[in-house]
């Protein structure tokens, strides 16, 4: 799959608590499945897609599809392995902070996975999508929407409550993501002598039209 | 460098199979990079394209050019970092910022955070002319290792440190960096609690070491899922035979004896408080041929109980014998809103000496609550090395309701980590808290008390022909209340390899103590001097609860040899103490041996049932 055939390579890595779903959530980015079988990450993992991304941004020139490798870096949530997987952030452009809609404990422990982001990412004020998952679940609902919402917006990051099980709102959050990364390099490119953090990246710009290619289709990659 | 030396083989297995696909991808970005270098001329592009924008930003905050996937490949294959002077020397050549995978790797200080706490550790990690670190990591390492002396404010009293309780050990992440407003000291102390945790993560030794051993690895495939399931479902088969296994049952029962002996050992496994040995009940071989088969006995019988791991663990009677000794305190408080009970561990003081040979032990603390209704199990502090009065500042907490908290009996013991697994016992305390007043969220000081203690007796008298084993049960103390602080204990004896009921004696029950006294003596006749060799009498003590009993502890008298009459058995396993109980009794016939030995947990066979 890595033939070095693409424009950009994009790294995002997903964190969160042990059984929020990041693995399940990106596999059904990468892979349009779900197991719900729980088999706790080994410390680290990741997955690779391809995508094409459009902007109208000033690289885009005509509006020519941008080939994107994106690495979705999976870490497991478990405390065990806390110490090398946080040995990683530094390494992604953007992040996947997941939480379980069913499970109060990790909504309260966003908190805690954003400290750990502000100190170990490349910078201080990463691009970061927080998602809230197994919005299939709805009996089991224990975090209200509105209060994930006030979280995400106390620190300017979209949200998207999504379900790796049924495919709700995965590959957008992911979009998403990707977007504020593409407009991020552009700024930090043209305006490199604006100090770091003053721009925030605030939210999902709506001119990006992203799509997928599976690597299949593209038939000169052998994954 | 991290120190993952927790990590099985297993895993570090499969986490270098990963950096190995990374570096893949690295190597074949590298050569998209070198290419575009020479192709694109517009350099703002160029920064686009070879993803340069973000390596620049990084190395503002982060000053090397290490990935992370360098960090922990280095850290598994265990090469040295090499000091600044030298990779600066290296990096001469302009070395690719996509792949630094042949780099040598240096520990960054923002990283030091992630690196054991104790100064004499970090010498591993920096050469021993540390001088030759710059000026700015060598503060950040003064920064970042915490001097012993600091004193901790009890957080359950400080409402301005309340966010600080959720900050400390067992499920938590530290908050470094909310609130930029705090002050500098806070900030510090909240580097010393990253360690902390991390630190703990570093001595542990997880369990699934143990299981390795005994059943073949998973096949190494590159779906990572194959493999993840492979090594959980090794994991919960080893605590019920599967009755589909392929396995003879003499084999099977080797397996798991072997897995449940190296759990007792690798008793400080953090993992093991998830991986739940649900049954130490397995099949039971008899044994033929025997010359024990004519003993005169009487009994009745009671069923067998399954053990669960959480009591399991408390005394396992592995242990070597301490005298315990000293104090310790801690606070204990309840947090409605989190429904978690905690127990805040402050210090212990005055510590036996566990290794009497190096003169040192090494502590941590163990809560259980007890009889553990919920099966939450054990939590534990950080182990500290070398030191009869360890400082710990630690939180342990368990989610449960303030209801079933009340039916609980807190259960703080203090151990010695041993390096191969037979830890020392050092002291307990047990609070009942159905009597405890939550308001009291004070740090107390409680002297360190013994544990279970089983004393008895053992006589032998032999003529030439065959002699009697006779077994005087004097009395139990400190039993461990199992069942709602009320037990109602007795002792029920048996001659292995002898299984059949013939075998079977007991002691009448005796109603609600933890100190029962029996005085009855039971005999066991038909054996020649040599059948002592290969007998085992084990003695077990249970708690009689109408319809059930519940297994409290017990001993094997024995030689301990793990044979009898040359073939491996799983309860010739009696301790060095039981062992030479039974050794004495073997030299001096005729004579009464005594002894005051612990109770610990035994597998149990499938034939001692109603």
């Amino acid at each position: 799959m890595s033939d070095g055939d693409y424009d950009y390579l994009i790294k995002f890595l997903a964190l969160g608590d042990s059984g929020v779903g990041k693995t399940s959530f990106l596999y059904q980015y990468t892979d349009g499945n779900f197991n719900s079988k729980f088999i706790t990450t080994v410390g680290i993992d990741f997955r690779e897609k391809r995508v094409v991304y459009k902007s109208n941004g000033p690289d885009g020139a005509t509006g020519r599809g941008q080939r994107i490798h994106v690495q979705l870096w999976d870490t497991a949530g478990q405390e065990r392995f806390r110490s090398l997987t946080t040995a990683f952030f530094r390494d992604a452009m953007g992040f996947l902070l997941l939480f379980d809609l069913t499970n109060e404990q990790s909504f309260l422990n966003v908190r805690n996975w954003m400290s750990q982001l502000q100190m170990h990412a490349y910078c201080e004020n990463p691009d970061i999508v927080l998602c809230g998952n197994k919005s299939d679940l709805q009996e089991q609902r224990a975090v209200s929407e509105d209060e994930a919402r006030q979280l995400a917006e106390k620190y300017g990051i979209p949200y998207f409550e999504t379900s790796a099980a049924n495919g709700q709102f995965v590959s957008q959050a992911v979009d998403v993501l990707l977007d504020l990364i593409m407009k991020r390099m552009e700024r930090c490119v043209d305006k490199s002598w604006i100090p770091d953090g003053t721009v925030r990246s605030n939210g999902h710009s709506g001119h990006s039209d992203i799509t997928e290619t599976k690597s299949s289709e593209k038939g000169k990659c052998a994954c | 460098m991290i120190d993952l030396t927790y990590l099985t083989e297993m895993e570090q297995e499969m986490i270098l199979s990963v950096l190995k696909r990374d570096a893949n991808l690295k190597k074949s970005e590298e050569q998209r990079v070198k290419n575009l270098q020479k192709q694109v001329h517009d350099k703002s592009k160029l920064k686009y394209l070879t993803g340069e924008w973000f390596y620049e930003t990084k190395s503002r905050r982060h000053r090397d050019r290490i990935h992370g996937s360098d960090i922990i490949r280095a850290s598994i294959s265990g090469k040295k970092p090499v000091t600044i002077l030298e990779l600066s020397q290296m990096w001469s050549e302009r070395p690719s910022f996509v792949n630094s995978e042949n780099q040598d790797v240096y520990v960054p200080p923002e990283l030091s955070g992630l690196l054991e706490e104790t100064p004499e550790k970090s010498k591993h990690y920096y050469r021993e002319d540390g001088d030759n670190l710059p000026k700015e990591s060598q503060d950040m390492l003064k920064r970042v290792l915490p001097s012993s002396s600091k004193q901790r404010q009890n957080p359950f009293n400080s409402t301005q440190l309340s966010s600080a309780t959720l900050d400390e050990t067992e499920g938590q992440l530290t908050n470094g960096g909310i609130d930029p407003t705090k002050t500098p000291d806070r900030g510090h102390e909240e580097d010393l609690s990253l360690i902390r945790v991390e630190k703990k993560q570093m001595t542990s030794r997880p369990l699934s070491r143990s299981m390795e051993d005994i059943l073949s690895p998973p096949k190494r495939e590159d779906n990572k899922t194959d493999q993840e399931g492979a090594i959980i479902k090794t994991v919960n088969d080893v605590s019920a035979v599967p009755p589909s296994s392929s396995l003879s049952v003499p084999e099977q029962m080797k397996m798991i004896s072997k897995s449940v002996s190296s759990l007792q050992y690798e008793k400080d496994g953090r993992d093991s408080d998830s991986t739940s040995v649900n049954s130490l009940i397995f099949g039971w071989k008899k044994r033929t041929g025997s010359s024990l088969t004519n003993l005169s006995v009487s009994s009745g019988m009671a069923s067998m109980s399954s053990v669960s791991s959480s009591v399991a663990s408390i005394y396992s009677g592995l242990e070597r014998d301490v005298d315990v000794k000293g104090t310790i305190q801690f606070a204990i408080n309840y947090v409605q809103k989190l429904g978690e009970f905690q127990i805040f561990v402050v210090h212990c003081r005055d510590l036996a000496v566990a290794e009497p040979k190096k003169n040192r032990s090494d502590p941590y603390v163990k809560c259980y609550l007890l009889p553990d209704k919920a099966k939450m199990g054990k939590r534990k502090t950080s182990v500290k090395k070398k030191t009869l009065n360890p400082t710990y500042n630690e939180i342990l907490r368990f989610k449960v309701t303030m209801e079933t908290l009340k039916t609980q009996n807190l259960n703080v013991s203090v151990w010695h980590n041993d390096n191969f697994g037979r830890n020392s016992f050092l002291g307990k305390v047990d609070l009942d808290l159905s009597e405890w007043d939550f308001s009291n969220t004070q740090m107390n000081d409680y002297t360190l008390k013994e544990r279970v203690r089983l004393h008895k007796t053992v006589v032998q008298s032999t003529k030439t022909e065959t002699g009697e084993v006779q077994i005087w049960v004097k009395d139990c103390k400190n039993l461990p209340a199992v069942r709602d602080m009320v037990i109602d204990p007795f002792v029920k004896c048996t001659v292995l390899p002898e299984t059949s009921r013939k075998s079977r004696q007991k002691t009448r029950v005796v109603k609600k103590t933890v100190n029962p006294m029996f005085n009855h003596t039971m005999v066991y006749g038909g054996f020649l001097p040599d059948d002592l060799r290969d007998a085992c009498v084990e003695v077990t003590v249970w708690d009689h609860d109408r319809t059930t009993n519940h297994f409290l502890g017990g001993l094997r008298l024995g030689l301990g040899t793990g044979k009898c009459y040359e073939s491996v058995t799983d309860w010739m396993d009696s301790t060095a103490e039981e062992a030479g109980l039974w050794e004495r009794m073997m030299q001096s016939h005729n004579e009464w041996v005594e002894d005051i030995l612990p109770l610990r947990m035994l597998i149990m066979g499938k034939g001692l049932s109603k």
